[in-house]
């Protein structure tokens, strides 16, 4: 490989109940994401309602994590879709700013 | 119109969580049991059930008077109803010569109308005047801004414009949106019921609708409204979005509004959730709908209604509702009154007189007339009430005398009584419960036995086996267990001679085996003339010309089936089953295939289609084709070449013809590599490894705490029932093996504990299990409760002599259990003969006209986790769950927490599922099985045109009207030390927020201390000092090697 083009992307990492997964893709694949990754089994602590503190990592609870990396320009309207959902459940969307080489891959020219 | 794509995504992310209380609707060809409410689970049971009231517009709770009537019957705790009230009393100050705990018992013992009715419009002052028999006319604070204000709250704009045009004129606009949706439902999620599919399913829902409403614009002027609204949308999203927007709801409230909508037609609703849901769902690939898709067309439909009967109200969005409640606020408010059903009788006519004139100056005085006399007459009927309460208790004087605003607080604690009065009763029934049950148990350390048992049986834990678990015991030395219905042992199943795989375990598991029925007797089947006959008839009845030609010409065959079901239905329905041929004898294919065996099966199907795409293709007779042939051609088609001279000269055909041919044989037949490793892939489903049988075997065996001492025969006996025209009979099969029959499983398990190679791997592990023990399936008919033994035929010849006694045993229980059950189903038929109860009850099974062939899971209560010594001396009824377990065996709380997550959980979604159809059965329930009709192939509705009924049927759960089934949540109980419990429960997320949320009542028996522990309100508590002793130590030295896990 001896021309490495680099292109900014923007990365998004949404953690969300495991029983939630397919709505999840499914709205990313609408939004015309190309292609996502999805971490099973992780463990974690928010604050949301129930877990009574003590429980630090409760590995009966499936939280998992789909990472995708979009143009900036749909980070917008997935965050905009995403934002009901969050309203009324745990979970958390970290976008953060990456570079990818193979740009065609994530849907760019 | 087109729709910006994060607002597209936005809005089918709130059709999402708006739909997440309506609970899913699984097809019922597998009916599955569950809690109706189980989008609620998050919240605890008692806010839950408030939340369902004003979602479902259902009772969830039995009236008081069936209440009432258990106390009577003894089945209420009177010490816990007593300490519950007093509870509650203590939350108000004193209030002077009235008993406050004393006045809550009345009420809630008192057989007649609540107290107080109208909320808010009565307090104390006006009680007091209604005393003193004096009418205030007190409607100052009565005035156009305030009415039109608290109009507006009441028709609160979350709720579909159609429903509060409905509270306001008295039109049924709901019912008519319903009907059309449902219409439009039923026709593009059909199964495969009607003959006339309807076209373009494929578009999807919202697609396929639009094609169909859309269509004859110049003849309906229906269509041309639809057309109006769809016809620029690219999405329905956008549909939704331009809909919302034109009938003027606020943006917030969007969300409240979807479920409002949604919660109308429930069982649609629930279906279409499932549907889309179900990722593998063959209707659903090939047709897809969601949730979006439904609310668009419903919206659309909505909309359309409204429109076409804006002449009437002149009422399309909330703007112009608004506008009309402020321009005549004393008329709507009357309106409201009359027609959303709270109208105070006397003046009813009256006002209905005024709507019919106009006139806007006449309504405020009607208006304020109405409101001075219904506040009169609510107060007065108050005043009245109380005094008959205090009357009987005697304290009217010390009523008359209090003042205004400790009558108001004395209302105050009437109307919170009224609302905690069904968490009362509930708890009460439930401690009664619990201490009946209690009082049955039999701590003691196990006896030891000098003999094995006769026969050791392994039952599922369904509450039918208690019954028959118990009968077999009493008739001889039976030993019985129970397990999970599937034995643990998850797999999909492809019948012989059908096309589908089931899955056979419970809903929560995904099975990633497959086992296959093969045919032992390589027999092609002859059509039997009278299945060919029956096929020719049933074809017949879908033409339309049948009616008119096929009635005199073969209409008396028919008649004869219907004569001979309904007069003989025993003696008929065994006549027509001998005419059919007997089903082979089957074995299952449950090892896995070797790396040979997948590959001469893939190169044998390979074959097969090449010899019959030659025949098709290149139209050659089979004759022409040698076996060579067919290998070229095989191999030219998979290593990519184009050409095969020698096939070209055989066959005779130019080169590029062969080259087409070649390329349709990789593309169309899939003859190419990519092809063939998929179906190595496919096959490699196929069966279990050695390990996976050993590890099912041995968690099979230790979870229920059977490790040593075995008999020579084990059963494991599955469960299933028989009925005829029954749409729910899915319902009365196993719901551990998703809705079928066990016997299959059993047969998997057997065949895998039977195996050689298993128990030599086993004994490695240390469970020795000796050479002249046979596990032998078996099934349990529910319905008629003959217990049948199977594979017989591979049973060792040694064990043959003992048939006869166990043949003979299985035959007396069977006869003592149909005698207990024919009194709870035929009260009126007084069999004391254990022969004719067995011959009755065989008679419900197979008789077409009825409904209730046996009452199922109905008076479900307990779910007992521990072993079968505690409860051997108990008669439970048919009312408990049995699951065998041993803690002593289970170490590392493994075995517990698979009860509990697995066993545990289904049985509280039937719980449930009877608890909330027998308070509700209209809402929750599915009404009367009589009129029932099957829509689409996978439900049911009522009458002609009704949304999908969801729940259990009246003759499920009530006996004459009233409940048989008693609603309580499954009190369960759980034999280990106490730390033990807790611990796996703590481990396993959803049971421990069940137990939490109080959706489940829990206690732990300690056997070590003998002291039984309640979960209640938020934390453990000890029930009382129970004279129990230790339990002894393990009998017979077991090992204590961790198992793997399968599951």
């Amino acid at each position: 490989m001896n021309n490495l083009n680099f292109s900014p992307l923007k990365k998004l990492e949404i953690i969300l109940g495991g029983e939630h997964m397919e709505f999840a893709t499914d709205l990313l694949d609408r939004a015309g994401v190309k292609g996502y990754t999805i971490i099973n089994n992780l463990s974690g602590k928010g604050q949301h309602g129930f877990h009574e503190g003590h429980l630090m990592f409760n590995e009966d609870d499936v939280l998992i994590m789909i990472i995708a990396a979009v143009p900036e320009g749909l980070v917008k309207p997935i965050l905009q879709g995403f934002a009901p959902f969050f309203n009324e459940h745990s979970g958390v969307v970290f976008i953060s700013d990456i570079q990818v080489t193979r740009m065609v891959k994530f849907g760019g020219a | 119109m087109s729709i910006e794509l994060g607002r597209k995504l936005s809005i089918r992310s709130m059709v999402y969580v708006a739909g997440a209380p309506i609970p899913f609707f699984w097809p019922m060809r597998s009916f599955i049991h569950h809690n109706p409410l189980h989008g609620l689970e998050n919240l605890p049971f008692d806010e839950a059930v408030v939340k369902a009231q004003s979602l479902f517009h259902a009772r969830t709770a039995l009236p008081s008077e069936n209440y009432q009537a258990y106390l009577q019957a003894g089945k209420i705790c009177r010490d816990t109803l007593e300490a519950s009230v007093s509870r509650l009393a203590d939350e108000f100050s004193d209030i002077p010569g009235i008993d406050l705990q004393a006045w809550m018992m009345r009420l809630l013992t008192r057989p007649d109308q609540a107290i107080i009715d109208g909320a808010g419009l009565v307090n104390g002052h006006a009680v007091k005047a209604a005393w003193q028999a004096v009418t205030a006319d007190d409607t100052d604070d009565v005035d156009a801004t305030t009415l039109a204000q608290q109009l507006k709250v009441q028709l609160a704009v979350d709720r579909p414009l159609y429903e509060s045009i409905d509270s306001l004129f008295g039109c049924s606009l709901g019912d008519d949106v319903d009907e059309l949706v449902i219409k439009a439902c039923l026709d593009f999620f059909d199964e495969g019921q009607s003959v006339w599919g309807m076209p373009a399913r494929d578009r999807g829902f919202f697609g396929a609708w639009c094609e169909m409403a859309t269509r004859n614009r110049w003849l309906s002027r229906r269509a041309r409204s639809i057309h109006a609204i769809v016809a620029n949308a690219d999405s329905p999203e956008a549909v939704i979005e331009s809909i919302l927007l034109s009938l003027g709801i606020d943006e917030g409230k969007w969300m409240d509004y979807f479920t409002h909508e949604l919660s109308r037609l429930h069982g649609w609703v629930g279906f279409i959730r499932w549907r889309e849901s179900a990722k593998h769902y063959y209707w659903g690939k090939r047709y897809p709908a969601d949730l979006v898709d439904y609310l668009a067309v419903r919206l659309t439909l909505a909309l359309v209604v409204l429109r076409e009967r804006s002449g009437d109200f002149g009422i399309e969005n909330i703007q112009a509702l608004y506008q009309a409640i402020d321009a005549n606020p004393y008329q709507m408010f009357l309106r409201h009154e009359l027609y959303g059903g709270g109208v105070y009788p006397a003046m009813a006519q009256a006002i209905e007189e005024s709507l019919a004139r106009t006139g806007g100056e006449a309504s405020e005085a009607l208006c304020r007339q109405y409101i001075r006399r219904k506040r009169a007459c609510l107060s007065g009927q108050c005043a009245d009430r109380l005094s008959a309460v205090a009357r009987e208790l005697d304290c009217d004087d010390a009523l008359r005398k209090l003042s205004a605003e400790q009558l108001d607080k004395l209302l105050g604690a009437t109307r919170l009584q009224h609302k905690r009065a069904s968490a009362l009763w509930l708890n009460a029934l439930e401690q009664q419960a619990m201490n009946e049950l209690l009082g049955q148990l039999r701590l003691e350390p196990d006896l030891p036995r000098d003999k094995r048992p006769f026969v050791q049986a392994l039952f599922c834990i369904d509450t039918r086996s208690e019954r028959i678990r118990r009968h077999l015991e009493s008739v001889g030395d039976y030993q019985t267990y129970g397990i999970a219905g599937f034995f643990g042992v998850p797999f999909s199943f492809m019948e012989h001679g059908k096309g589908s795989e089931t899955h056979l375990c419970p809903i929560l598991l995904t099975p990633k085996n497959l086992v296959l029925e093969i045919s032992r007797d390589e027999q092609i089947m002859d059509e039997a003339a009278i299945s060919a006959l029956e096929k020719a008839m049933h074809e017949l009845k879908a033409s339309v010309l049948t009616p008119f030609v096929t009635v005199e010409a073969i209409g008396l065959l028919f008649g004869f089936d219907m004569v001979g079901k309904t007069l003989a239905p025993t003696t008929y329905t065994r006549w027509r089953k001998s005419l059919h041929q007997e089903k082979p004898v089957t074995y299952l294919l449950q090892d896995k295939l070797s790396r040979e065996q997948a590959d001469s099966i893939v190169r044998a199907v390979q074959r097969t289609v090449i010899v019959n795409a030659v025949e098709h293709e290149l139209e050659l007779p089979k004759e022409r084709i040698t076996d060579d042939m067919v290998r070229e051609l095989r191999e030219c088609a998979l290593q990519h070449q184009q050409d095969c001279p020698q096939i070209r000269q055989q066959l005779d055909i130019d080169e590029q013809r062969l080259a087409r041919f070649i390329q349709r044989l990789r593309s169309t037949y899939s003859i190419n590599p990519a092809a063939a490793r998929l179906q190595l892939e496919r096959l490699g489903r196929i069966g279990f490894s050695i390990e996976e049988q050993v590890g099912f075997v041995s968690q099979a065996l230790r979870s229920i705490g059977l490790t040593g001492q075995f008999s020579r025969f084990v059963l494991l006996v599955g469960h299933g029932s028989s009925s005829q025209n029954n749409p729910y009979e899915s319902a009365l099969d196993c719901g551990a093996c998703g809705g079928n029959h066990g016997l299959v499983n059993a047969r998997v398990l057997a065949q895998m504990a039977n195996k050689p190679r298993v128990r030599a791997r086993l004994a490695e592990q240390g469970l020795l299990i000796d050479d002249d023990v046979w596990f032998v399936p078996a099934m349990h008919n529910t319905t008629t409760d003959e217990l049948m033994l199977y594979d017989l035929d591979l049973l060792p010849s040694s064990h043959l002599i003992y048939m006869d006694r166990l043949r003979n045993g299985l035959v007396a229980a069977s006869r003592l259990c149909a005698q207990e059950r024919l009194g709870s189903l035929q009260p009126e038929s007084a069999q004391s003969d254990p022969a004719r109860a067995m011959a009755a009850i065989q008679r419900n099974a197979m008789d077409w006209s009825q409904v209730r062939p046996e009452w199922g899971l109905s008076r479900n209560a307990y779910f007992v986790i521990g072993r079968r010594d505690l409860t051997r001396e108990s008669n439970l009824e048919g009312r408990s769950f049995l699951h065998s377990y041993d803690y002593r065996a289970d170490r590392n709380r493994r075995l517990l927490e698979n009860i509990l997550g697995g066993p545990l959980v289904v049985a509280q979604w039937i719980n449930l599922e009877h608890y909330f159809s027998t308070v509700d059965n209209e809402r929750f329930g599915s009404g009367s099985k009589v009129y029932h009709n099957v829509a689409g192939r996978f439900a049911v509705m009522t009458g002609n045109l009704s949304d999908l009924r969801t729940g259990l049927p009246a003759q499920t759960v009530l006996q004459r009207g009233m409940p048989y089934h008693e609603p309580m949540r499954l009190i369960t109980l759980i034999e280990a030390p106490f730390e033990h419990a807790v611990k796996a429960i703590e481990a396993v997320a959803p049971v421990k927020r069940l137990v939490r949320n109080h959706w489940l009542r829990l206690l732990i028996l300690d056997p070590m201390t003998g002291l039984v522990h309640r979960f209640a309100d938020a934390d453990w508590e000890q029930l009382g000092q129970r004279s129990f002793d230790a339990v002894g130590d393990m009998p017979g030295g077991q090992p204590d090697i961790d198992i793997e896990e399968f599951v």
